[in-house]
């Protein structure tokens, strides 16, 4: 990284991360298809989605907003806001999953139960590692790398989006 | 995009850890990655030897049946995924990309520094499963459910599996780290004057393989994050009802192995011309090289290998012909099989039309590059009754799929990787590699390989069973038995021309004569910078490309080619 200049080091990383998005996209498909196929098998129950995943959805398009004007402007306060209404989002999660659990769906027995542990969790792995890099941002200083992170983030949730609807709709 | 770097102060590392251990330096990684690859080589063919011995001297009983269920698995592996792809794509892509498209490194040299460290825990993962209780992974190297996913359903499918499936997993990581640091690379640091269209052709291969690899790699990650689930956490996405392991039935059902095949084989195939495709990007800048004219058809064959490229990502169904697919689903599969060999032969055709008028000089790095076309030709003639599902059903379990394939993604892959070394060996370490050696060594490879294979495909039309631990246990395998002797005998010629490769490359690493900067008269840019190429590439100024990769002129008896930067040389 050392020989290349910054403005062109920017337009090679914005490049790389597009690339990864595609593998992400390609990840997503992958699941798609396998939940699409089993899903007319004779065994599958849906399930009822708890409600807290939708108001959960603010909380992520919330964070987004504010990494958003972050970005724009760069105001520290609400990069923090992004990166903590992000956590929020993260342990709503969490607790959809309880919720799930006492009601007695787990990741055996019911596959679609199977799948929104499986999407879910995957999800939220790819929204830690952005959270990391958000916080990184945060304590650094300087917006530098603040626009890879947004892009990163809304791609995000964007994802959040057509899982929640893949999984109640489709 | 044409971009140019800014003047850079480079600073060698000192020491000898950052200089050769943990270097950042991609031609340090290139080599790293080529010496694991020969190392794996190594275990993979030991593998094969002993599945070789087996098959042809059943009655010894050489391994135990569910030993042999290991052997195979990880050789297949093995010998995919961490000898040829690091060989050909990770050890070539790292040290020619920067060298060819005149840049300094990849564009995150740490990056490329942790894809290889990831790969070495991969590869003694790989490795550790052999000494684990149960034994390797015996799935097959394509991981089939249940096998893989019930861990009581051979011994193999224990921790061996486990370990199998982590081993993937960092050599995914790896690949994606790679793989990105490629693509980068390639779209937006070539120096200036290097267009899209004066690319090396070798160039626009790894681009391509790149680019399929980072776009069917996630299919398999999917797929294993969910037979990891099958297998620890109870879940049924592949699993079927009414599986009895011990008189117990398992509790799994209403999942379904086929979309697990799917998946794979969504990776699978293209993967195979994730490797293909650099061996043919090889084949042309070797026979430019040697047949000193300029390869027939660039732009037509930068278009054939796009083309191969979509095809490749629509095909997969057709490893699954005899998976009780819907006949309409496999006609479809069948015709777009079939249409790839429109653009490959376009390939073929280029490699061979690019001898036309040459002025041959048949040195080794040539001869490989001749038998890669060959290879090329002859494997692909079965891949037709292959990709024919009619056809396909009666082969699909029988020693001509393991022929073929052996062509395809071993024959012509590794006369790719020797042609490499043979060619790119003196801008790596700075010597020469001995011919008289490297001749012997070539036609203790073709003989012996193509005689194996082809008897391979004879064994098949025969009816040889191709997942048969014994194969004196059917009858109807008798009338071609015999053959498999003679392919033990000629894996043993085979094996010892390895040796003999073996000898030679660290020989001439250590008392090789000393090469000089252009030792085969090529016009690419890596052969403009001294030899071995020094740290940083370029020193003070980077080169500015004037002309197209191959300016070879066959009917000058003078001085017949202009490197790419002419004028780079005198400028330092």
């Amino acid at each position: 990284m050392e020989n290349i200049p910054v403005n062109l080091q920017s337009r090679t990383d914005r490049f790389t991360l597009l690339a990864f998005l595609a593998m992400v996209v390609m990840l997503f498909s992958t699941f798609t298809a396998a939940y699409l196929i089993r899903r007319t098998a004779p065994d599958w129950q849906p399930i009822q989605i708890p409600s807290l995943a939708w108001i959960n959805s603010l909380f992520l398009g919330a964070s987004s907003a504010a990494l958003e004007l972050a970005r724009r402007r760069p105001v520290r306060l609400w990069l923090g806001a992004a990166a903590a209404l992000g956590a929020v989002f993260l342990i709503g999660q969490a607790s959809i999953w309880r919720l799930l659990a006492a009601r007695g769906i787990l990741l055996s027995g019911s596959p679609h139960g199977a799948f929104f542990y499986t999407l879910t969790a995957v999800h939220g792995l790819h929204l830690l590692g952005g959270l990391g890099f958000l916080l990184r941002a945060f304590f650094k200083k300087g917006a530098a790398g603040l626009t890879l992170c947004a892009w990163y983030w809304h791609f995000m949730g964007g994802a959040w989006f057509y899982i929640l609807f893949l999984l109640t709709f489709a | 995009m044409i971009l140019s770097q800014e003047l850079h102060e480079h600073h060698e590392p000192a020491g000898f850890l950052r200089k050769y251990i943990f270097s950042t330096d991609h031609k340090v990684i290139g080599i790293q990655y080529l010496l694991t690859a020969m190392f794996m080589a190594l275990v993979a063919a030991f593998l094969a030897i002993l599945i070789r011995i087996q098959q042809a001297w059943p009655e010894t009983a050489v391994v135990a049946p569910e030993t042999y269920l290991s052997l195979v698995t990880m050789h297949g592996t093995l010998m995919v995924f961490f000898v040829i792809s690091l060989a050909l794509v990770s050890a070539f892509g790292n040290f020619l990309i920067p060298l060819q498209i005149g840049a300094r490194d990849m564009a995150y040299p740490f990056l490329n520094m942790l894809s290889y460290w990831v790969i070495v825990p991969a590869c003694l993962l790989m490795i550790a499963s052999f000494f684990v209780e149960g034994g390797a992974a015996a799935a097959g190297w394509t991981a089939y459910p249940p096998l893989s996913a019930l861990k009581e359903a051979v011994p193999g499918s224990g921790l061996g599996q486990t370990l199998w499936l982590l081993g993937m997993a960092l050599f995914i990581a790896s690949f994606t780290m790679g793989g990105l640091n490629f693509l980068t690379t390639i779209l937006n640091l070539r120096t200036k004057g290097m267009s899209m269209m004066r690319l090396p052709l070798v160039v626009w291969t790894f681009l391509i393989s790149t680019i399929l690899g980072l776009l069917s790699f996630p299919a398999l990650t999917a797929a294993a994050i969910m037979l990891l689930l099958d297998r620890h956490a109870g879940t049924s996405f592949f699993m079927p009802a009414g599986i009895v392991i011990g008189e117990k039935v398992l509790s799994h059902g209403g999942g379904t192995p086929l979309l697990f095949q799917h998946l794979f084989w969504f990776l699978g195939h293209p993967e195979v011309y994730v490797l293909v495709l650099p061996a043919v990007g090889i084949a042309f800048e070797v026979i430019a090289a040697f047949a000193r004219r300029p390869p027939f058809g660039y732009r037509i064959s930068v278009y054939a290998l796009l083309v191969i490229a979509f095809l490749s990502m629509i095909v997969w169904g057709h490893h699954m012909f005899t998976s009780g697919m819907n006949p309409y689903v496999g006609e479809y599969f069948s015709t777009a099989t079939v249409l790839i060999t429109v653009p490959f032969a376009v390939l073929g055709l280029n490699l061979i039309a690019s001898l036309w008028r040459g002025r041959l000089r048949l040195q080794t790095p040539m001869l490989f590059g001749l038998g890669i076309i060959s290879a090329i030709g002859t494997g692909g003639l079965g891949g037709l009754y292959l990709g024919t599902a009619a056809s396909d059903i009666y082969f699909h379990e029988t020693y001509f799929v393991v022929g073929h394939f052996h062509f395809m993604i071993g024959t012509v892959t590794f006369f790719a990787i020797f042609a490499g070394i043979y060619y790119w060996f003196p801008k790596m370490f700075g010597r020469r590699m001995s011919e008289r050696l490297g001749m012997i060594h070539f036609w203790l490879t073709i003989i012996p390989m193509f005689s194996a294979f082809i008897l391979m495909h004879v064994q098949g039309i025969g009816g040889n069973l191709r997942r048969t631990y014994d194969p004196s246990s059917y009858a109807f395998n008798e009338p071609v038995r015999f053959m498999h002797v003679w392919i033990t005998v000629l894996t043993f010629v085979l094996s010892a021309g390895q040796i003999l490769f073996l000898v030679n490359f660290f020989w001439s690493l250590l008392f090789g004569r000393k090469a000089e900067d252009n030792p085969w008269e090529a016009t690419t840019l890596e052969w403009s910078v001294s030899s071995p190429a020094p740290h940083g590439n370029w020193g003070a100024e980077l080169p500015v490309v004037e002309s197209g990769a191959y300016s070879y002129d066959p009917s000058s008896s003078d001085k017949d080619f202009l490197l790419q930067a002419p004028s780079w040389k005198t400028s330092q």
